[in-house]
């Protein structure tokens, strides 16, 4: 009897097989490099922390925040640790939302305490993005922790540069990054508790 | 020589990462890792020849970061594939039969962090060679290609690189055995190449590339020399973007021009893209006429979830060689990951 080398192997492989999804292929995978050290400039290195962001994760965010994650984005994700030698300066974690022409993939920059720090487009179709970077828009968000963010959206306390206040594309840009701000912060504080403490335990000693 | 010279970088490096690895408090295996098996099922119609084949492949893919307490060491992938073919006529040079059935590692290399801030790293195994496009955009297993196959006869080899990021965009410059994928016992032939990439924006970049090879001849005992200069830009606008490769050599005397354009598009979330490429090869030796093939491709991709990727082209030819006859063929794929 001829042997099916190819099948039996596939059906062997199979039914020993018990992991997670991910649609695109691994060498694919790129680092944010540069914008780990645009975005933390003293730091040296960065240590990366491959986590899964799970469904527990996005009840989470469900929880804390009337929007939440969106199914495609769970699985492994990965926290970067910002290193000066051996110390954490901050997290850097990117998240994608959907904007008007593609993804938006959004390099965000957070202290120990996950308050905003700095954020960067690593990738961006839109020109509201130029606008938005090269804009004020920023310190409306930095040093702002989760739940100043929630108040500044619910409130609606807060008031966008005029260039950016003047352009409708702009706004809502503006306001897809609040609120991706407090996901991947929420999200980060979820997946990644027992790093961070290991991290403020460490940094305090 | 360069056989002599490969190995001496791989005892250093090795050596290097015991000492580096002996500082750092080790991990479980299973930190920082992913897996993932892959299969797939493609399916090929040639209208000329009224004949249908299919490849199906079946795969693991590893991801690996070590890190230690002051930061990453280094990155393995692993990617494993056993591919069996059924009536593939034309088979591709790295088979040996219509019906071959073939273990095929695709990228398989370690890539260790040696300057602050990724300045200096150095990958070692087998990878993609450093020329055009295909850098920047993974096409493994996938019907997408761009210009690598065709113009350097192929897009993997096993050496070693050099590689870098900066602010202004990145490098690698490689020094590889001229194997392709198989490692044979042949160590008459090198590749030394290199591309050096410019970010523009967000999602623009331009590469420039080299390539210069001591070959094996396909079809005979000899040997060949080959060399290469490509320039590669890509740049979006809106939904769409373009991308283009364009290369000129030699191999031995034989000039050759090489040229790539594509258009693609893609909905908001990104689940679906179709593209559009047109491909030009030409050559010329002293006293003869340029000779040229055009080909075009029409191609869609859809991925509606983590696990699921469906894709097909159409390939049609609109120019061939001399002595050649003109193909068209319509290929579909589904490939399921988890």
């Amino acid at each position: 009897m001829k042997l099916k080398i190819f099948p039996v192997i596939t059906l062997i492989i199979l039914s020993l097989w018990g992991s997670h999804a991910h649609s695109v292929a691994f060498c694919a995978l790129r680092d944010p490099v540069q914008n780990i050290y645009k975005l933390f400039p003293n730091a040296t290195s960065y240590r990366s922390i491959v986590h899964e962001v799970n469904q527990s994760s996005q009840q989470h965010v469900k929880n804390s925040v009337p929007f939440s994650i969106h199914k495609d984005e769970l699985g492994q994700h990965t926290l970067y640790v910002a290193m000066q030698e051996n110390k954490a300066l901050g997290f850097v974690h990117s998240r994608s939302e959907v904007g008007l022409w593609g993804l938006i993939e959004i390099v965000w920059a957070f202290d120990l305490h996950l308050n905003v720090v700095n954020f960067n487009f690593q990738r961006c179709r839109e020109s509201s993005c130029d606008l938005i970077q090269s804009s004020d828009f920023v310190q409306l968000l930095k040093g702002k922790s989760v739940n100043e963010l929630k108040s500044m959206i619910e409130k609606e306390d807060y008031t966008l540069p005029d260039e950016l206040a003047n352009n409708e594309d702009a706004r809502t840009l503006a306001k897809t990054l609040m609120r991706s701000a407090i996901k991947t912060a929420l999200v980060t504080e979820h997946s990644w508790r027992d790093e961070i403490q290991s991290l403020l335990q460490n940094n305090q000693q | 020589m360069i056989n002599k010279l490969l190995c001496s970088l791989v005892f250093v490096l090795l050596s290097f990462q015991a000492f580096a690895f002996d500082s750092v408090s080790w991990q479980k295996l299973n930190e920082n890792l992913r897996l993932s098996l892959d299969l797939s099922v493609r399916g090929q119609y040639h209208f000329r020849t009224n004949q249908l084949s299919n490849i199906n492949t079946i795969g693991i893919d590893m991801h690996k970061v070590f890190s230690g307490e002051n930061g990453d060491i280094g990155t393995l992938i692993f990617q494993g594939y056993l591919t069996k073919l059924v009536n593939v006529k034309p088979f591709p040079a790295i088979y040996n039969r219509k019906d071959d059935l073939k273990f095929v590692c695709r990228i398989c290399n370690f890539n260790l962090n040696i300057l602050d801030k990724n300045l200096l790293n150095v990958r070692i195994g087998h990878y993609e060679l450093p020329f055009g496009l295909e850098y920047n955009i993974d096409t493994n297993g996938t019907f997408r290609q761009f210009s690598n196959g065709r113009t350097l006869g192929g897009k993997l080899d096993w050496g070693v690189t050099a590689n870098g990021k900066t602010t202004w965009g990145g490098y690698e410059i490689s020094l590889s055995r001229g194997s392709g994928v198989d490692w044979t016992d042949n160590y008459s032939t090198y590749i030394v190449s290199g591309r050096v990439e410019r970010s523009l924006s967000y999602d623009s970049f331009i590469g420039l590339s080299f390539y210069q090879g001591h070959l094996r001849a396909a079809k005979s005992d000899g040997y060949f020399d080959r060399t290469r200069i490509g320039l590669d830009a890509s740049t979006p606008l809106g939904p769409f973007t373009f991308l283009t490769e364009f290369s000129v050599g030699k191999d031995d005397g034989k000039e050759i021009i090489s040229a790539l354009f594509e258009i693609d598009v893609h909905n908001p979330n990104e689940k679906l893209l179709a593209y559009f490429q047109l491909a030009t090869l030409s050559h010329h030796l002293d006293h003869q006429d340029w000779d040229s093939m055009i080909q075009s491709f029409l191609g869609l991709k859809f991925t509606p979830d983590n696990h699921w990727t469906i894709s097909a082209q159409w390939r049609q030819d609109l120019d061939v060689f001399d002595n050649s006859q003109r193909g068209s063929v319509m290929e579909a794929q589904l490939r399921y990951r988890f």
